[in-house]
């Protein structure tokens, strides 16, 4: 039994023992306790907390995205905007870059009839490759090009 | 409230379709204590009302940035201090054309809603003396029997620097007291 007490006594100076300033303040309090209490003397009206919370809650804006699940779609639309852009981008590109090979050709040289006809061919398959790379339907690249010519 | 009924609360206050409903039982849980808290700074029931009102329509607007960190009760009485704090610098702020403002004494004499004796009013003299910050530990510890950590992540002050802003408080109304006498 002794050997705890000795275990516990160099834990004993550990102990917090109040300081003069401490126990002055402490006297000061009881004396504002004692003579002044700690009643609340403010009063409301009557019924005053009842329609408190019914005013407020009429009051309240109400809101558009507050959880989780309000806000998932906002990010949503806000891919598929992306997704269209990338693709609108895409196929500017591609158009641009259509008209430009095709204008170089046309004015560059003209070629003889063997190899403008493996240019046109070559010309579909890069077409057929750009157009299904861009999404963009045959019909209106097609249209595209007669507006061209 | 316990911890099970808070961690309900909250989770309920995520959800769209019971917020409204949750935010309700949050208003009437706390209005009071708050509203206590509050009424002690500025007196007036008017006033105190439409801090109060601010209080709740600033938490419902902010309920997103809760993050369920803090207690329900601890966030709530942050907003409730910054504003009440706001209006006391607001209020301060306001030109008047009297020369003085009246003392405490005479604005809950006049009050409809003040119920205290001759010892009520003088201890809110003498609280009234104390800088706006000191005056809101004072009344958390002195009235609300608040714990120090609790008013530490309330007003976001360490609890040491609480303890002193306490102790001063009472020195300085036990010799408000001593001075009359």
């Amino acid at each position: 039994m002794n050997f705890l007490i000795y275990a516990i006594k160099p834990f004993q100076a550990l102990t917090v023992k109040p300081t003069k300033n401490v126990i002055r303040m402490k006297k000061e309090e009881d004396f504002i306790r004692k003579n002044y209490g700690t009643g609340n003397p403010f009063r409301v009206p009557e019924g005053y907390f009842g329609q408190f919370a019914s005013d407020l809650m009429d009051r309240l804006p109400e809101k558009e995205t507050n959880s989780l699940s309000a806000i998932m779609p906002r990010k949503a639309s806000r891919l598929r905007f992306m997704r269209y852009a990338i693709a609108a981008a895409i196929c500017g590109a591609a158009l641009l870059g259509t008209y430009c090979f095709r204008h170089t050709i046309h004015t560059s040289f003209d070629p003889p009839a063997h190899i403008a006809a493996h240019d046109t061919e070559t010309e579909d398959f890069y077409m057929d490759d750009v157009l299904d790379y861009a999404m963009v339907s045959n019909h209106e690249i097609a249209q595209y090009l007669t507006d061209i010519h | 409230m316990n911890p099970t009924d808070e961690t309900i609360l909250i989770r309920q206050l995520t959800q769209s379709g019971l917020q409204r409903q949750a935010f309700e039982r949050l208003v009437n849980l706390y209005s009071q204590p708050l509203y206590r808290q509050i009424r002690r700074m500025v007196y007036s029931h008017d006033d105190t009302n439409d801090i109060l009102q601010n209080t709740f329509i600033k938490a419902w607007l902010n309920l997103d940035s809760f993050r369920g960190e803090a207690r329900l009760s601890t966030w709530l009485y942050r907003i409730a201090t910054n504003e009440t704090l706001n209006f006391l610098q607001r209020r301060r702020d306001m030109p008047t054309l009297d020369e003085a403002p009246p003392s405490v004494t005479a604005l809950l004499t006049a009050d409809e809603y003040f119920d205290g004796d001759e010892t009520e009013l003088q201890l809110q003299e003498a609280i009234s003396t104390l800088p706006d910050k000191q005056r809101i530990v004072f009344q958390m510890k002195y009235y609300e029997e608040m714990k120090y950590e609790e008013m530490s992540r309330i007003l976001d002050t360490s609890v040491g620097a609480l303890k002193a802003s306490y102790h001063h408080a009472v020195k300085k109304i036990y010799e408000f007291f001593n001075l009359r006498d």
